[in-house]
């Protein structure tokens, strides 16, 4: 049914897409998986016409599909979810779905105008078939609520009606369990089991939640850095080494002696924090805490909250509920430009340099909420003791390579003398030689007092790394233990791959 | 009876001035109904205005016909400017549209057909009540329809995520060139209508001041349903008369409602009333 | 030949004014991502500012200018505090800033009216010496001189700031990514209001120019045709950048200046506008502008 050949897709130097293909047969239901940044929901986007190719081909039901328009695609037969939810917010429930009839409808204007009977037939049908669609998926009681105030597993399974009243032969779905609890994930599992059991359709979805890939699919492709690694079983890929190494990083020896949590108080203290965005919580009473001088680090599958944790804790998140003390103090609430202020330097996902501006400038404005006069000594410092950066300092930060900016990200962190530095997701995208390296980096910082919260969705690497380890899963922690402890546990693998 | 028909005579351009600011403010809905702020209605009102009255009063055309030919070339042109337009959103599309007000204005202040900087005067005075009401309610019910039918949900659709409409097989192109294809007869109509009961046309009535006015319809009676712009030009227009006695702070006025509505009432006045009602 | 270079000239001139002007409305987009349409009246006001400092408080020029420029500041920081920042704090979409900023221009223009009324005023005669200097050609006057020497020193100025003070990194970072400014402890609102006071300072001493440049143009409603002319400047350059702002500026000022020379005067703003619509049509980043990415 769907025959993607040679697929790629390049970003200025990024392969974000590199020469991917597969098939997808008729009736089967096919999982696409990968670590964060692999290239899936960019695989979508050339499936749907949202982004051209830079090179490969697309085909469907015996016709190349390439270079079609979204709207053509759609009319041919293929429909989508979107990763962060694209409902037409300001519509009810029920006028979503009817709206996605749209292309297989045919009143034009002017028989609206003139109420016609072919208007008034093709009205009734069209709000009896949202109907029958709201009712498969479990949202017929809703159907007069607006969009935006539905809950979050409701928004995704009412974009799931949406694309089905397109009447595709093929369904796409982008995470579409992401924010849901276990008993809507299993919902869920059967209504995709339902549509292709009864409806006949096929079904390709990225997920993260591995109990649901395992559950649903016949087949699954596996990708990272744009290119797939791994394809077969659910069984087969479990196992697969290639792809236990993407996700969870290859165990290298060097462990580093656990440090114990030090008497003093902790640096960081989180107790039992709620929180989230309009569309729902992430988070659920979640509690950790980072001594004086330790690496503790957070790890857990895509979509678990560990994103939105540091943005909780460096004030980019109003946290609904809970306590975060810093060295003691209160600081739910307030805003980030204060929290980094009182030594909280956040280190982003994917590293946020200020891509405009030199590489000097980017150390200064990491040097911003410093009041003392030893910033252009630090700064000498810094780059003293980050060659790449020294020889490249009045470089252009955007024009700096993966680990380069990495390295500048870190580097800025670090020049505000912080408190903590928060790390969210060194190593991604980055060839393991440079991740070595910026480890490296991580340990040397950490080895002259820094206390070190971090993130990462390499496991191996982080747990070989850090002193004290926490697990989350959908917003809760699981496992807290010494990071040692946790490097052989059986459910750190599961919390990643099901 | 006579207190009626004298309190009609009297202000009876009144009342023709705030049917023509709702036709003109329902033209700037259709394009927001979209997502597309464009402010070069009042251009192609004048465009239609012009037409009308050139062809009234140098080739003694009926009315209707004038109109609908004043109309039909501002249709034209919107579409012209409109397929251009289509990658444009937001302020960029504003700027494009304003910048094409600035054309016509200029271009109407040059040439001799248009009568230059003077424009035309001495037009007949063929437009009564009937006319621009009869107009109005028309477009009202064409409205009213168009947010009941498939078409019209497609443009919220659009105004609400064009990705996520195209991807529900809407065509986005077709769709946009429509609402300013509608925006572009309407303004004509309304601008050929205004002619023929003020009797002169000139350049002014292209220029931004005119289309922020038009503007200031549409957000002071709220965009969520057609009924709104109706009700914010018809109060924009009279207000100001009532208020006469401020006259000197006509600007002020207008520039404190967008600013109090869009602060304060961002769903415009209609909604407020709707939901006084319903409290 | 020399015909042409005299044009370059005075367009040079009128550019750099344009470029100023252009200036502010940049600044503003840079951070906030919106289109000021009051900086417009803010121009006015500050050539109306300058006025009364030179006609009833009978300062010299540098005062008069100096005046203007902190006066025009001061009104940007009102105009943040009670226009823009509520409408942040609602989250409302950049429509909704647009439409409020033409509101507060036609308030202010109206208060301009009412405190200086709806004719148009001149400085005084002789508040620059008519001196002349002629280099083959090509003659210029001081006045001419003043305007490039006072721009180019504001730009100097603006430059410097951006580039070499702690503030002007604030300024430079949130424009470029709000949220990690945020996270490297600057403080979002008070760079904004800053970003105001510089954008307006800027838009009043344009206004003074202008004034200076042209006998009889000082009125509440002097901002029209450079509001139009300061858009056009910055879509050519591309929206948010600072050297395009000035390129596009001089442009403007050149393209005008030689239109009118060599074309039908009349259609002079049809031609600029005509070119504004193919600009934002064929490029809309500008000429100079970066690619913002449009996805999925």
């Amino acid at each position: 049914m769907l025959e993607v050949s040679g697929l790629s897709r390049t970003f200025g130097g990024l392969r974000a897409v590199d020469g991917v293909s597969f098939t997808v047969r008729e009736g089967e239901i096919v999982g696409l998986i990968g670590p964060n940044g692999a290239g899936k929901t960019t695989l979508f986007n050339l499936v749907t016409g949202f982004l051209p190719p830079t090179a490969g081909r697309v085909r469907f039901r015996g016709a190349d599909i390439t270079r079609w328009s979204p709207d053509r695609v759609a009319a041919a037969g293929i429909a989508r979810t979107f990763q962060n939810i694209r409902l037409f917010r300001g519509m009810t429930a029920a006028e979503n779905v009817v709206v996605g009839q749209h292309v297989r409808t045919a009143a034009t204007l002017a028989d609206a105008v003139f109420a016609t009977p072919r208007y008034r037939a093709e009205e009734r049908e069209t709000r009896a078939r949202a109907r029958e669609l709201l009712e498969l998926v479990d949202l017929a009681d809703r159907a007069a609520v607006p969009a935006r105030a539905l809950a979050y597993g409701d928004q995704r399974r009412l974009e799931i009606a949406r694309a089905l009243a397109t009447q595709p032969r093929l369904l796409l779905l982008d995470e579409p369990a992401a924010g849901m609890n276990t008993a809507e994930t299993q919902a869920l599992m059967t209504l995709i089991h339902r549509l292709r059991d009864e409806r006949g359709l096929t079904v390709l979805l990225i997920e993260h939640d591995m109990k649901l890939v395992m559950g649903v699919c016949d087949r699954i492709v596996v990708l990272n850095f744009g290119r797939t690694i791994a394809e077969g079983a659910p069984d087969q890929v479990r196992r697969d080494p290639h792809v236990i190494e993407a996700y969870l990083g290859t165990q290298t020896e060097r462990l580093r002696e656990a440090r114990a949590a030090s008497p003093e108080a902790p640096v960081l203290s989180v107790e039992n924090v709620t929180a989230g965005y309009a569309a729902g919580d992430v988070l659920h009473g979640v509690s950790l805490e980072v001594g004086a001088g330790q690496i503790v680090t957070l790890i857990g599958a895509n979509g678990a909250g560990k994103t939105t944790l540091l943005r909780t804790i460096s004030g980019l998140v109003r946290p609904r509920g809970g306590t975060i003390r810093l060295r003691g103090r209160a600081v739910g609430g307030v805003r980030p430009d204060r929290i980094a202020g009182l030594g909280v330097a956040h280190v982003p996902e994917g590293r946020q340099v200020l891509a405009r501006m030199t590489v000097l400038d980017n150390l200064r404005a990491g040097s911003f909420a410093r009041r003392d006069g030893a910033v252009e000594q630090d700064l000498a410092a810094m780059l003293a003791r980050f060659p790449e950066l020294g020889e490249r300092r009045t470089q252009i930060a955007g024009t700096l390579s993966g680990g380069e900016q990495q390295m500048l990200a870190i580097a800025r962190g670090l020049m505000a003398r912080p408190t903590l530095l928060m790390l969210d997701e060194p190593s991604l995208g980055l060839a393991p030689r440079i991740v070595a390296r910026i480890f490296g980096i991580i340990r040397e910082v950490n080895g002259e007092g820094t206390p070190i919260l971090l993130v990462e969705q390499n496991a191996q690497l982080a747990l070989e790394t850090a002193d004290q380890g926490y697990v989350l899963e959908t917003g809760r922690i699981v496992r807290a233990d010494r990071a040692d402890r946790l490097l052989g546990d059986e459910a750190v693998r599961r919390a990643y791959l099901g | 009876m006579n207190a009626v028909t004298d309190l009609y005579a009297a202000y009876s351009t009144l009342v023709l001035f705030a049917g023509v600011a709702a036709l003109l403010a329902l033209s700037i809905y259709v394009t927001l109904m979209a997502g597309q702020l464009s402010l070069g209605n009042a251009a192609l009102a004048t465009i239609g205005g012009y037409t009308a009255a050139i062809l009234t009063k140098t080739y003694h055309a009926a009315l209707w016909p004038a109109l609908l030919a004043g109309a039909g070339l501002a249709t034209v042109v919107a579409a012209l400017i409109g397929i251009p337009c289509l990658r444009l959103r937001g302020i960029y599309l504003a700027i494009a549209t304003l910048a094409f007000g600035e054309v016509v204005r200029v271009a109407a202040l040059n040439l001799t057909i248009t009568g230059g900087a003077l424009g035309l005067v001495g037009i007949a005075p063929l437009v009564s009540f009937p006319h621009v009401y009869g107009a109005l309610a028309v477009v009202a019910f064409f409205f009213y329809r168009l947010e009941r039918s498939r078409t019209g949900r497609a443009l919220a659709a659009i105004r609400e995520d064009e990705a996520a409409a195209q991807a529900m097989g809407i065509r986005v192109t077709t769709y946009k060139v429509l609402a300013f294809s509608i925006a572009g007869f309407i303004a004509g109509l309304a601008g050929g209508l205004a002619v023929h009961f003020t009797y002169l046309i000139n350049p002014a009535q292209a220029s931004f001041g005119e289309a922020v006015t038009i503007l200031t319809y549409a957000v002071f009676g709220g965009t969520g349903t057609f009924a709104g712009p109706i009700l914010g030009g018809m109060a924009l227009t009279v207000l100001p008369e009532a208020l006469r006695f401020l006259k000197e702070y006509r600007l002020l006025l207008d520039g404190a409602i967008l600013v109090l509505v869009t602060t304060y009432l961002p769903n415009g006045v209609l909604d407020l009333i709707l939901r006084r009602r319903r409290a | 030949m020399a015909v042409l270079l005299q044009q370059l000239v005075n367009g040079i001139s009128l550019g750099s004014v344009y470029a100023l002007f252009a200036l502010g409305f940049t600044l503003v987009f840079g951070v906030l991502e919106i289109i000021n349409l009051a900086h417009p009246a803010v121009l006015a006001v500050g050539a109306l500012l300058a006025y009364t400092l030179l006609v009833d408080a009978k300062v010299g020029l540098a005062a008069a200018v100096a005046g203007a420029c902190v006066g025009a500041g001061l009104l940007g920081v009102l105009l943040d505090a009670v226009a823009f920042r509520p409408l942040r704090l609602r989250g409302a979409s950049r429509l909704a800033s647009l439409i409020t900023s033409i509101g507060i221009a036609l308030i202010l223009v109206n208060l301009a009216q009412i405190v200086w009324g709806t004719e148009p005023l001149s400085y005084p005669p002789g508040t620059v010496p008519l001196r002349f200097f002629t280099a083959g050609p090509v003659t210029v006057s001081l006045l001419q001189c003043l305007v490039l020497a006072t721009v180019v020193a504001l730009m100097i100025g603006l430059r410097l700031l951006l580039v070499r003070t702690r503030l002007g990194l604030a300024i430079r970072a949130v424009a470029e990514n709000p949220q990690t400014a945020s996270l490297l402890g600057m403080p979002f609102d008070r760079v904004v209001a800053f970003t105001f006071f510089l954008s307006s300072a800027l838009g009043g001493v344009a206004g003074v120019l202008v004034g200076m440049l042209f006998q009889g143009s000082v009125s509440p409603f002097m901002g029209n045709t450079y509001g139009l002319k300061g858009l056009a400047a910055i879509i050519l350059g591309g929206m948010g950048d600072i050297t395009g702002a000035v390129l596009g500026g001089l442009t403007m000022g050149i393209g005008e200046v030689l239109i009118v020379q060599y074309l039908n005067s009349s259609y002079r703003d049809a031609v600029a506008f005509g070119l504004l619509f193919l600009v934002l049509v064929l490029r809309p980043t500008g000429l100079l502008g970066q690619q913002r990415s449009r996805e999925a």
